[in-house]
């Protein structure tokens, strides 16, 4: 597997470079820099912590190679969700160079410590993972993860035994498992009922919604907090709805796009904790957090909600 | 509990492996232009040589016809493979690096397979078609990029990228099918190998939803057409020098 270990950019250096010239040459027309959010927060059931209802997600958008000017346009995206008041960003082995782009942007923006680190462990043979966990954190640039997910629930009992042990010994805040696509939800149940985990992530939107029968009820009870990954269905909510009215209502509920009313459905649920879209625009990162502010949905339009997407698309 | 199941893995589909956005691919392989470029040059020049040779083995009859044609060949695989694919490709798709070694395979294979190249003058349908999938890879596959609105910079080059790298090869096998009598082992081989990259790149590219995904998967198609046809052997032009020594595999002599 790659390891992405490109030279760190500074922030001088991304301004300085011709991959600065291009972030800078965004900057008057994106608009983003004069909007304030203050997103609602969310606590962490185990630890008591606040997080921001809203994250950033890496799958795809932030694997962009060795590309500098795409590197920096990622950058300009983790700015403007900082700027916002984000705090956590999720990424994986998995995302190709997504965590070296990370990795570079924070120490370019000088956000290392202040982050929210969401990584994980992927990797089947559960003896190579300290390895692949201490890789990680090099390519992330962070002192240490606050969370740290068995991907997929690959290797799970190995990973989980490895990722309690760096929690007891203080090097990592938070443990979780991840699943996607509603895959394994009958896995994912079993193990919250019995391991003592800090987070579980899971697909759950408006059109996929098989996690609020079992595992959101059941992250409740067992005092889980909850990321929700594919809140757009990777653009397939969203695109098909760009152009289609919003429902008269939407004004009512602060929403202004659609993403924001998909994102308000989602945390609409009490059990979830943040919503960790991905996206290459940094107007995109600000309008996603500030769908965590003002009302929230009730049951009445998340009905309504999903009658009228499930007929657009 | 199960880490590996059936089930599960039933339910994924291709744009679930998909890892990268188009626009970062095509960024990518400019890029990796830029890091090779005037290489694209002699790779070219390489590929219209086989072309030349291929089309009159028996003019080149001392020049060793077959090692002319493979080792350019070979050479371009290796390029693809360990240039394209390691340097470039896996910076975005880590599953990359797992195809090197099948690059350098049929590098080696397309060595091992020299004596088949350049054995006679190319006859018959099986000819017509490789040379116009090697027409196509060496004049037509760099249009694909300027056509397609992207920078002329970000064009595919036979012997830097693997697509038109492979659908050149395809045509050479073609035509060197359509001078043996049998199909070789080396040339079934490399052919197989070839039609699995069109597949891997077709998937790829038609997960993006890019409309050059026609590309590989219409070359596969005609290779497999042109390598089931009956064999058309020439004996015009033969070369007289046949070093593998296998009777069965030259034109049979009126």
């Amino acid at each position: 597997m790659t390891k992405h270990r490109s030279k760190p950019v500074s922030r001088r250096t991304l301004l300085a470079g011709s991959a600065g010239a291009a972030l800078t040459a965004l900057l008057p027309k994106a608009g983003w820099t004069d909007q304030t959010t203050t997103p609602s927060l969310r606590t962490i059931p185990s630890s008591g912590a606040r997080i921001p209802a809203v994250g950033l997600g890496s799958w795809i958008t932030f694997n962009v190679g060795d590309s500098p000017v795409l590197r920096a346009q990622c950058a300009e995206v983790m700015d403007a969700f900082f700027k916002a008041g984000g705090k956590m960003i999720d990424s994986s082995p998995m995302y190709g160079s997504a965590q070296s782009v990370i990795g570079d942007g924070l120490r370019a923006l000088g956000r290392t410590d202040t982050v929210f680190s969401a990584d994980k462990v992927w990797i089947s043979d559960t003896d190579d993972g300290p390895d692949q966990i201490a890789d990680s954190r090099a390519l992330w640039q962070v002192p240490k993860f606050d969370l740290l997910q068995v991907h997929n629930l690959v290797g799970w009992e190995g990973h989980l035994r490895t990722l309690f042990e760096m929690k007891q010994s203080g090097h990592l805040s938070c443990v979780g498992l991840t699943t996607s696509h509603g895959r394994r939800h009958q896995d994912l149940a079993e193990i919250m009922a019995r391991e003592p985990i800090d987070f579980v992530q899971l697909t759950y939107n408006v059109r996929d919604r098989a996690a609020a029968d079992r595992l959101l009820p059941l992250a409740q009870d067992r005092g889980i907090a909850v990321i929700v990954n594919r809140p757009f269905r990777r653009g397939g909510l969203t695109q098909p709805l760009e152009g289609q009215p919003l429902p008269d209502w939407a004004g009512e509920v602060g929403a202004d796009t659609w993403a924001q009313l998909l994102l308000k459905f989602i945390l609409a649920h009490p059990a979830v904790t943040t919503a960790i879209p991905a996206t290459t625009k940094p107007h995109h990162a600000v309008e996603n957090l500030a769908a965590s502010t003002g009302p929230v949905l009730d049951a009445d339009l998340s009905r309504r909600l999903i009658s009228q997407v499930e007929s657009l698309t | 509990m199960n880490t590996w199941r059936l089930d599960t893995w039933l339910t994924y589909r291709p744009e679930d492996f998909l890892m990268f956005s188009e626009p970062v691919y095509w960024q990518m392989i400019q890029t990796h232009n830029a890091l090779f470029w005037p290489a694209h040059i002699l790779t070219m020049l390489a590929g219209l040589g086989v072309l030349v040779v291929l089309g009159n083995p028996a003019g080149f009859a001392r020049f060793r016809p077959g090692l002319l044609i493979a080792g350019p060949l070979a050479a371009s695989w290796m390029l693809a493979g360990f240039g394209f694919l390691g340097l470039s490709y896996a910076s975005i798709n880590w599953a990359a690096e797992w195809l090197i070694p099948l690059f350098v395979f049929q590098g080696v294979l397309i060595l091992l397979g020299r004596t088949d190249f350049g054995v006679g003058v190319p006859s018959g349908i099986a000819a017509v078609l490789g040379f116009g999938l090697l027409a196509y890879a060496l004049a037509g596959y760099p249009l694909l990029a300027p056509l397609a609105g992207r920078p002329v910079a970000a064009a595919e080059v036979f012997g830097v990228a693997p697509d038109p790298t492979v659908i050149g090869t395809l045509g050479v096998l073609l035509i060197a099918r359509s001078s043996l009598k049998r199909r070789t082992a080396p040339l079934s081989l490399a052919l197989a190998i070839s039609i699995v990259w069109c597949g891997v790149s077709w998937i790829t590219l038609d997960t993006m939803n890019t409309w050059e995904s026609w590309s590989p998967a219409v070359a596969a198609l005609v290779a497999l057409i042109g390598w089931s046809l009956p064999n058309a052997v020439s004996t015009g032009g033969t070369p007289k020098a046949s070093r593998s020594g296998r009777a069965a595999d030259r034109p049979a002599a009126r």
